[in-house]
């Protein structure tokens, strides 16, 4: 499937878009107000500064890492719903090596970074164990711990750890020197950037040049073929749902680190379920998931310009957000599905 | 393979994941029971009628005078979304009195539920032409200092909560003068002859959650009740954390109800939209009930006997309206008690049919022993 054509690839993508476009451009103008400022503000606008664009960049890291989270899981047939719990807890991880701890950055970010990751997959590793050895259904028990974790950190934020004098359920700020570097001028575009990039390689090659690669896809391929060919497929599933839980609380710890500098009850918009998306659009493709949380990160940016430089309300924005992801995700789902039905034909062939 | 049922739930994550993004899924929103940031500078006291200067800095603001006639251009940033029927509708009609009364050019921008896109929207508001660009809430003063400094010849108004910034004025109110009051009438209805009360010295309060801006009116409420009668026991009881705890009606119909059974004859609530529990609960159980921020007295006439408001919007004009004239001062705290409006009880038709006389009288007295200082109200900020 990766040998079809570029061509092929990129066509039904664009002419997705293009009728998301259309249709939202009829929403806008049934309101009584004309699209083209909408588009200019939601597609354009994010490119137009330096400052701007820097904010895509923000905006497109806890996107990338998420996807990669999904796709990982997605790859060795695993649902990892709970990428948005395992980041909270990756995320308050990281955020109290931020805050208890003293020492220069060299030491503080990889022990805050390390430490949600180990957190993050930790956390995962639950339900990796409960599918891998009772059969429990990881969509199940993932989602029930987003909650549990959730409102854990939230407990520990307004409890134990809460800043003093705070009016918030934030935690204290952490140390100035566990600060991820920013890299463009008056911008908050930070190094966290590169890490999921080079994750994203990382992945790839995990995936393509490593023999847990290939019992990662083989079991997610089909796993009583991976058995029947001398692979564990309850130590497989475990993997698959470390590495999405490291890749979860990675990408807590560089919100944290990079955007928040404390931990903020609450902080994360859904990051973990917009990876599933992510993840789709970019066919569980860990190369192409940069590129699939790059659109999802200039919407995200357009819409907030939209919102400051248009008449048109909040709410319209979200929904021309909506239907534009909801088009071309749904071109990814459908070929995603179609694959499977390929693989499904070529089982029972 | 089971990849059929896996298929279709995927397909529902998704539809999760877009709904997600329109901002259900996210908390930290305009929580109605709008609490202000902790202000060492800001003294739980009034003085006198006009609002006071807190913080006796020096206002470094651009030249307040010499411009008070020409059309004064306004944003306000919402940090969440209008729509509430309290705290930011309050604070938007605010703005649109100041543009129907003051003839401003009003434009307010509405910033969702993305904690992390606040910034860049507000830095962006900063950069247009607008004269006065209007925060609120306790979520924002981060927010304030980071993008303030950048714009030093901008005006901030920021309410709800105070930084230290000199182009900045801050707005904050007196939620536990305006919670005494409120605990005063509970305190009084307990003790009066109203058809539906217990019987036992008790009224109760729910709280949105343990924080230090609704223990403002936790403190507020209980001394006032305790200065009414001091036998008054007051039950306490809080919804849960974070953002959701102003969200879930349920729960607060749960505790107000085991407030009730425990013998309180009213419960006050400091729970934003989780407070339309405590109203049900009253409605359910023939007790009382007192509302918050906004007029909620209509909710349920008769049962919701009044509601402690919090003036947003007669705040957010006035200090418009000290810009139009030239009067504004930045780097400072305007407080809005009692004396100024900035908080009270709705005193409406259901108040004067419903409230016992000797309550209302209570009530007004309070007022005055507030004005005359005679009376200390305690802080919830430590």
């Amino acid at each position: 499937m990766r040998q079809r054509g570029l061509v092929a690839e990129v066509i039904p993508p664009v002419l997705s878009l293009v009728a998301a476009l259309a249709l939202s451009g009829l929403i806008i103008a049934a309101l009584g107000s004309s699209p083209l400022p909408v588009y200019k503000a939601l597609l354009l606008s994010p490119f137009e500064s330096l400052a701007t664009f820097s904010e895509v960049l923000v905006r497109m890291v806890p996107l990338l890492l998420s996807g990669l989270a999904v796709a990982v899981a997605f790859r060795c047939g695993v649902f990892n719903l709970g990428v948005e719990g395992q980041l909270y807890l990756g995320a308050f991880a990281a955020a109290w090596v931020g805050f208890a701890l003293v020492g220069p950055g060299i030491v503080l970010i990889p022990a805050a970074l390390l430490f949600g990751a180990l957190v993050g997959a930790v956390y995962a590793f639950l339900p990796g164990v409960l599918r891998a050895y009772s059969g429990a259904s990881e969509i199940v028990t993932t989602i029930m711990l987003n909650y549990v974790a959730i409102n854990l950190t939230t407990y520990l934020v307004t409890g134990p750890f809460r800043a003093p004098n705070a009016a918030t359920a934030d935690s204290e700020p952490i140390a100035a020197t566990a600060h991820l570097a920013r890299f463009l001028p008056e911008s908050r575009a930070h190094v966290g950037l590169f890490i999921a990039l080079s994750l994203a390689v990382g992945l790839y090659i995990l995936l393509y040049q490593t023999t847990i690669g290939y019992e990662l896809r083989m079991t997610g391929a089909n796993p009583r073929f991976a058995e029947y060919g001398g692979i564990s497929v309850r130590r497989t599933v475990l993997i698959a749902m470390l590495l999405s839980g490291v890749l979860a609380g990675l990408l807590g710890a560089i919100e944290v680190l990079g955007v928040q500098y404390r931990f903020r009850s609450g902080f994360s918009p859904g990051y973990g379920f917009d990876g599933i998306t992510v993840a789709l659009l970019a066919r569980v493709e860990p190369l192409a998931i940069p590129f699939a949380a790059f659109l999802f990160a200039v919407l995200r940016a357009g819409a907030s310009i939209a919102a400051v430089d248009t008449e048109v309300s909040r709410e319209v924005v979200d929904v021309l957000q909506a239907i534009i992801i909801l088009f071309v995700t749904a071109e990814g789902l459908w070929s995603f599905v179609r694959r499977r039905h390929v693989v499904a034909a070529g089982q029972r062939g | 393979m089971k990849s059929k049922p896996m298929i279709v739930l995927v397909i529902l994550c998704l539809l999760l994941a877009a709904c997600g993004s329109g901002g259900a899924a996210t908390p930290g929103g305009a929580t109605t029971a709008a609490p202000i940031a902790a202000s060492p500078t800001v003294e739980a006291t009034m003085a006198a009628s006009a609002p006071v200067i807190t913080d006796g800095t020096v206002g470094a603001g651009a030249s307040p005078t010499g411009e008070a006639v020409e059309k004064l251009r306004i944003a306000m940033f919402v940090n969440g979304a209008l729509g509430d029927k309290s705290f930011w509708d309050s604070a938007n009609a605010g703005v649109r009195r100041a543009n129907t009364e003051l003839g401003a050019e009003v434009r307010v921008v509405e910033g969702g539920f993305d904690v992390s896109s606040w910034e860049p929207a507000l830095r962006r508001l900063a950069q247009a032409d607008y004269d006065i660009i209007l925060v609120g809430t306790f979520q924002m003063p981060d927010i304030v200092n980071s993008v303030a400094p950048d714009f030093p010849d901008k005006k901030f108004i920021l309410f709800d909560a105070t930084v230290d910034q000199s182009n900045v004025a801050n707005i904050s109110y007196a939620q536990n003068e305006g919670s005494f009051l409120a605990g005063v009438l509970a305190g009084c209805v307990a003790n009066s002859d109203l058809p539906n009360v217990s019987g036992d010295k008790t009224v109760g309060v729910v709280g949105g959650e343990d924080v230090a801006v609704i223990n403002d009116f936790v403190v507020g409420y209980e001394q006032g009740a305790q200065y009414v009668d001091p036998e008054m026991q007051v039950l306490k009881a809080y919804v849960g954390t974070g953002a959701p705890a102003y969200n879930d009606p349920a729960k607060a119909k749960e505790l107000a109800t085991a407030q009730f059974s425990d013998g309180a004859s009213i419960v006050f609530q400091v729970a934003g939209g989780s407070g339309l529990g405590v109203i049900d609960a009253a409605k359910e159980q023939n007790r009382y009930a007192i509302g918050v921020d906004s007029n909620q007295n209509g909710e349920a006439p008769g049962v919701v006997l009044s509601s402690m408001l919090k003036r947003v919007d007669n705040s957010v004009f006035d200090l418009i309206q000290m810009e139009a004239t030239g009067s504004l001062r930045t780097g400072k705290t305007y407080l809005y008690g009692i004396q100024n409006d900035g908080v009270g009880l709705a005193e409406d038709k259901y108040y004067d049919q419903h409230v016992p006389q000797e309550c209302k009288d209570q009530v007004d007295r309070a007022k005055q022993d507030i004005a005359s200082k005679k009376v200390r109200v305690k802080s919830g900020f430590k």
